[in-house]
């Protein structure tokens, strides 16, 4: 008898649901096992390490940990971008283990995003070095360090483990009292480079340029093994972060088990209305069902709230189902270190049912082995979806991953488009090291580390360059010029101050006024328009009144109350056109891309009944501009696309191009591996400025701008692949099966009630993509 | 968009303009002024000096010349550059406050015990070299600059020199390390004001920034502001400088440019704003220095010479620090005259330490002695009744003496101890009273 496949085991209990409500399995995936491929250990390898790693059953290494190993003796940067539990962390702890045991005075810096990374990093390659029969100190270094012990750790320690935020503020402001470590350096160890995209990206290749000049200035020159979820663009995305020519390692010599993927939509409780049904019961109810079932399964959910109401679902059907509701427990941010570990343990252990967890979770935690994950809404990127899915079945048996897809738009345009997930390729990650603000500020840290002489460069920026932005520090008096160099002169310390996740914008804390509890937090210029005083906030499908909103103090007193209006920011937004950097004709539009201004006020909102989206009146606001020196694409669309599509009158043509900016930034937010919020759009219907430059846009466009100072990249990207947007938008639309336009399409109504709108702002995509003709379809 | 042309956007320019050549550095003509004005400014004072020779004492009672905007002093050219040199000479009898800057010398023999450390043992306080910094803040980071050194050490004939090492701009670092890593290769020890945890560190950063060796890292170093808190904490809750200085030594300083201002002096004079501020800061950093000197030999004068403590409490933090040297007879001399005065708590803090260093002499009469005058000054004293329990218990097996003073310790032992230890001593006693109950029975019998 041949052995169950994963679709044999799972199937069943996917559709077996004793309910009238059954869930829409959307598509269906079988990735086939895959034996592995291995090579013998390298003989330059120290013999205590391959024995100590033959002891932990490791025979013979994978092909791509061989080949990792090979490019670092060869003093190369690697990059290992192979999925999930796939040995990548050996790639890096051998060769460490290698050189530690070679030469005494050699150091070794590993740099993960999180704590917890770090933490069980720290007891792996610990284990691994003890084994080996290698006495070297290895610390983790981070914000939790006791002082008493940061001393001891900064003269004495081997491995110094941290995150990218302690590295920037607490080791290279003070690399004079870790002198003999950096004068030891030899490899820098950068796991889940991925994950540094972006605003927080560009923060962190500034800081590894930090890095690199002080480890110059001690002396050593450190190899970088780096590591990373799948991405579509390792070799770019590495180049930008390392600024070297990097080694990049994608195929995989590890085995993989049979996985059964599906996608759940757990459709509409009203159609009309386009009202969805929760995806979170619905994924409640499926891990339900799968541990019932003894399948151990982690649930992944997108905030920690949520987190909390799945797991008391969970435990709610375990005690009925009389199994023991604590063989379910939970793991998120805000609880405390030592629980997380404990948690971790248990699932290493094999003594957990079930865990509900937040992304705290996604990264290279190693949990052990799982027969499935569900997740309760798209995780925002393949990369991190394919991470999460890589957490079920480890061993040699089937396993099962479930997407519940939530309302979003992007959740449900990857509902009826599959092809999305698991065939494409992932995302790119986008870097911007030179992002101006971010770069400057930067500079200023590099300099309190090392004075910088005349002639000196930065990273991969030229000595004009360098020259260039170190002036306008010293103009700004940031810095002191002095004898043709720069010296930092202020009694600040400087990187304390800068956090590298988030650009400069403050985060407004929301806090519920009569529980006290923290919601969430916002950035302040969302705030402005999600939170201004009586504005009606939803969040995790609860609804909120806002009291008071104080951006001074950076915090937003909400009331709960039971949602039957929402309330729709009206803004005044002036976006002009500083240079124009690239421009092109597509079939039914101009697309430009360029630097804009950005000036954003909320002057009032408007506040309408749900459901019926009945006008019930407007209220004013008083909140300060926001300016915003940013990157924009644009779209003119041409006279034949606006009339194909019916845009005649300016109401129209208003609602149309704000529908298309709406489903664009999504879309867009699927390709450029982003949050929907770093993209804003603008819409722009009245009379342009005279201006010379005839590449500047003349009538009607949309705007699509990176909503971070100084931009991060993704509206130039966006740009390259415009028509692809354009049709997949228009496809968006298309599949969505409401009547008149949904948040999970082109948004919510803004102005009256319009039957047409949806399909026309189908058409005008289309028509701009040039799939259209001005006479109809084509 | 190139760079350049994003920061000239971000410099509020509209248009990019075409790039240009870089505009020549204004920085070396910016020096050339400075140095220029210092110049002038150095020989206006060379002549007024001349003219009228200022004694130190005087320079230390009147405000810094309200007309001397210049810094006073001289360049020095080291084989690393030049750097700006001020130098004072202060006499053995200069009075900072009361205290006589000879002091230091006098009372040396004190320093072993003030800084804890053996190598100052029989050791010549003329090899002591005072160092005190001027930065650019708080913050120890790599970032942080000492522009100015103060440095001080005390001649053969036991006159205090004071040499000021100032960086007119950072790239005098350099200059000023190296004269001051000659003055450390001499010393033989440092006398710093919390050196240990600010100056000292910030020192070796700032060698290691300069890729220089750091000869002051193996010196033995007496940080005063350790010693002195110890003295003076049960007295003064602020031990800074400035508040030792007023309350301690009698000194009070007028017009001096608070602490907290000193980073945006050296800002503002870099940016050629506000030179006498500059002066100001030079002036503070003399008087630290002598603050320092004078201080030390404060401190050392109250250890050797109890008769002239005359806050009972001082005697306690100093017998404290005696005590922790391993000095018994300094700690017995000033316990002893802390016992003696009219403050009875302080008196009976003092004789439960007496009584606890007999005890560990094994001295159970003295200490049985002690301990109950210090109960006898301070009757709810804890400690004092927790440790009779005990000698009463095991060396005197007086059961029912114990268990009386087990009971008034029960706050300092805690309930549960507390409970076991009465528990014990009435089963103790009981059985005693049996025993002894015996015993009668038989001399009857």
């Amino acid at each position: 008898m041949r052995s169950l496949s994963a679709s044999d085991i799972f199937f069943p209990l996917l559709i077996n649901e004793n309910t009238a409500r059954r869930p829409t399995i959307t598509a269906m995936h079988t990735v086939e096992a895959r034996a592995a491929s291995i090579d013998p250990f390298p003989k330059w390898m120290d013999a205590a390490v391959s024995a100590a790693l033959q002891a932990r059953g490791i025979t013979a290494p994978y092909t791509h940990q061989v080949a990792a190993w090979q490019a670092l003796l060869a003093g190369q940067d690697v990059l290992v971008a192979t999925p999930t539990a796939s040995g990548k962390s050996l790639c890096y702890n051998a060769p460490v283990a290698s050189l530690l045991r070679g030469d005494p005075s050699a150091r070794a810096l590993y740099v993960f995003p999180t704590k917890a990374l770090a933490r069980d990093q720290e007891t792996t390659l610990r284990e691994l070095l003890v084994a080996a029969g290698c006495n070297a100190n290895v610390a983790v270094y981070d914000g939790d360090t006791p002082s008493s012990e940061r001393q001891r750790i900064r003269q004495t320690c081997h491995v110094i483990l941290t995150n990218p935020d302690m590295l920037h503020a607490g080791i290279l402001p003070n690399h004079p009292s870790f002198a003999s470590f950096f004068a030891g350096l030899k490899i820098a160890v950068v796991d889940e480079i991925h994950i540094y995209r972006g605003v927080f990206g560009a923060h962190v290749a500034n800081v590894l340029r930090r890095l690199r000049r002080v480890a110059r200035f001690h002396g050593s020159h450190p190899v970088f093994a780096t590591a990373t979820a799948t991405i579509a663009n390792p070799q770019e995305h590495a180049q930008h972060l390392l600024e070297s020519s990097v080694t990049v390692i994608e195929r995989s010599g590890a085995p993989t088990c049979q996985r059964l993927e599906v996608i759940i939509d757990p459709g509409f409780s009203d159609p009309v209305r386009g009202i969805r049904r929760s995806a979170l019961s619905e994924a409640a109810r499926l891990a339900s069902t799968l541990v019932q079932a003894g399948r151990t399964t982690l649930v992944f959910c997108e905030t920690r709230r949520a987190v909390e109401v799945v797991l008391r679902h969970v435990r709610r059907r375990m005690e009925q189902n009389g199994l023991d509701p604590s063989e379910a427990r939970g793991y998120r941010g805000g609880y405390l270190p030592g629980l997380r570990r404990e948690i971790e343990a248990q699932l290493k252990e094999g003594r957990l049912r079930c865990a509900v967890a937040t992304s705290a979770l996604e990264l290279g935690i190693d949990v052990g082995q799982l027969d499935a994950v569900v997740m309760a809404g798209y995780p925002g990127t393949v990369a991190s979806f394919r991470q999460r899915a890589g957490r079920a079945g480890r061993r040699d048996r089937p396993s099962l991953c479930a997407l519940v897809v939530g309302a979003s738009p992007l959740d449900q345009y990857l509902a009826r488009h599959e092809e999305q997930l698991f065939d494409a390729s992932a995302e790119r990650a986008l870097v911007r090291p030179n992002n101006i603000e971010i770069l400057l500020r930067h500079l200023v840290c590099a300099a309190f580390e090392l004075p910088f002489a005349g002639g000196d460069t930065f990273g991969g920026l030229t000595v004009e360059e360098t020259e260039d932005a170190l002036s306008c520090l010293a103009e700004e008096e940031r810095l002191q010029r002095v004898c043709g160099g720069y010296v930092f002169v202020g009694n600040a310390a400087v990187a304390r101050d800068i956090s590298l996740r988030g650009s400069s914008a403050k985060r407004v804390v929301v806090y519920d006024i009569e529980t006290g509890e923290q919601l969430a937090e916002v950035d302040e210029v969302s705030a402005r328009r999600e939170l201004h005083p009586h504005a009606i906030y939803q969040i995790e499908g609860q609804t909120y009144f806002v009291e008071t909103l104080d951006l001074e103090a950076a915090v937003a007193r909400v009331r709960a109350v039971v949602p039957t209006t929402y309330t729709v920011p009206l803004s005044d937004t002036r976006l002009e056109v500083m240079a124009t950097r690239s421009h092109r004709g597509i079939l039914g539009a101009s697309a430009g891309f360029g630097d804009v201004r950005v000036d954003e006020r909320v002057t009032g909102f408007k506040r309408l009944r749900i459901g019926s989206h009945e006008n019930l009146g407007t209220g004013p606001v008083d909140l300060p501009a926001v300016v915003l020196d940013t990157e924009a694409m644009w779209l003119e669309p041409s006279g034949r696309a606006l009339a194909a599509a019916g845009l005649c009158s300016d109401t129209k043509l208003l609602d149309g191009l704000s529908g298309l900016s709406y489903v664009l930034s999504h879309i867009a937010a699927l390709r450029l591996m982003c949050d929907p919020k770093d993209l804003a759009a603008h819409v722009h219907t009245g009379l342009w400025p005279l201006g010379e430059d005839e590449r500047l846009p003349r009538g009607p466009a949309l705007f699509l701008y990176d909503a971070h100072c100084g931009g991060v990249g993704l509206s130039e990207s966006l740009v390259e692949q415009i028509e692809d947007v354009l049709f997949e938008a228009a496809e968006l639309v298309a599949g969505c099966g409401c009547a008149e336009g949904c948040p999970a399409c082109i948004g919510p109504l803004s102005g009256e009630l319009d039957v047409e709108r949806k399909a026309s702002v189908r058409t005008l995509a289309l028509a701009m993509c040039g799939l259209i003709g001005a006479e109809g379809v084509a | 968009m190139s760079l350049r042309n994003k920061l000239e956007r971000r410099r509020g320019e509209d248009h990019p303009k075409a790039p240009t050549t870089p505009t020549p550095e204004p920085a070396s003509s910016d020096k050339s002024v400075l140095l220029e004005s210092l110049r002038q400014r150095i020989a206006q004072i060379a002549t007024r000096q001349q003219a009228s020779p200022k004694p130190a004492k005087e320079l230390f009672d009147s405000q810094p010349d309200q007309g001397g905007s210049a810094i006073p002093g001289e360049e020095m050219s080291t084989p690393l550059g030049p750097v700006w040199i001020r130098r004072l000479v202060l006499s053995p009898e200069h009075c900072h406050g009361h205290a006589p800057l000879g002091g230091f010398h006098d009372f040396r023999e004190a320093l072993c015990a003030l800084a804890r450390d053996e190598r100052l043992e029989g050791f010549d306080s003329r090899r002591t070299l005072l160092l005190d910094l001027e930065t650019t803040g708080l913050d120890r980071g790599a970032g942080t600059l000492a522009f100015l050194i103060g440095t001080g050490w005390f001649e053969d004939d036991g006159a205090l020199c004071v040499e000021l090492l100032f960086c007119r701009d950072p790239l005098e670092e350099k200059a000023a390390l190296w004269r001051l890593s000659e003055h450390m290769a001499r010393a033989g020890a440092l006398l710093t004001f919390n050196g240990r945890s600010f100056d000292l560190p910030l020192v070796n950063t700032r060698f290691v920034i300069n890729q220089m060796k750091n000869p002051g890292w193996s010196l033995p170093h007496l940080d005063l502001l350790l010693a002195a808190r110890r003295v003076f904490k049960r007295r003064l809750k602020d031990c800074s400088l400035g508040h030792l200085e007023r309350m301690v030594l009698g000194f009070e300083r007028h017009g001096d440019i608070p602490s907290a201002a000193i980073p945006q002096a050296y800002v503002d004079f870099l940016r050629g704003r506000d030179k006498g501020a500059m002066a100001k800061v030079l002036e503070h950093n003399v008087l630290d220095i002598v603050a320092l000197a004078a201080l030390g030999g404060e401190l050392g004068k109250l250890y050797l010479d109890p008769a002239s403590v005359e806050h009972a409490l001082d005697h306690l933090g100093l017998a404290c620090l005696a005590l922790r040297a391993g000095d018994a007879q300094a700690a017995g001399s000033h316990l002893n005259r802390a016992m003696g005065t009219g403050e009875e708590l302080t008196a009976a803090q003092a004789a439960l330490w007496s009584a606890k260093a007999a005890a560990r002499r094994h001295d159970h009469e003295k200490a049985l002695e002690l301990y109950l005058r210090a109960i006898e000054l301070d009757a709810f004293c804890g400690p004092a009744h927790l440790a009779l329990s005990k000698l009463y218990e095991h060396a005197q097996k007086d059961y029912a003496r114990a268990l009386f003073h087990a009971k008034a310790a029960a706050d300092t032992e805690g309930e549960q101890a507390c409970a076991l230890r009465i528990g014990r001593l009435e089963r103790k006693l009981a059985k005693d009273r049996v025993s002894l109950a015996l015993c009668d029975e038989r001399s009857d019998a």
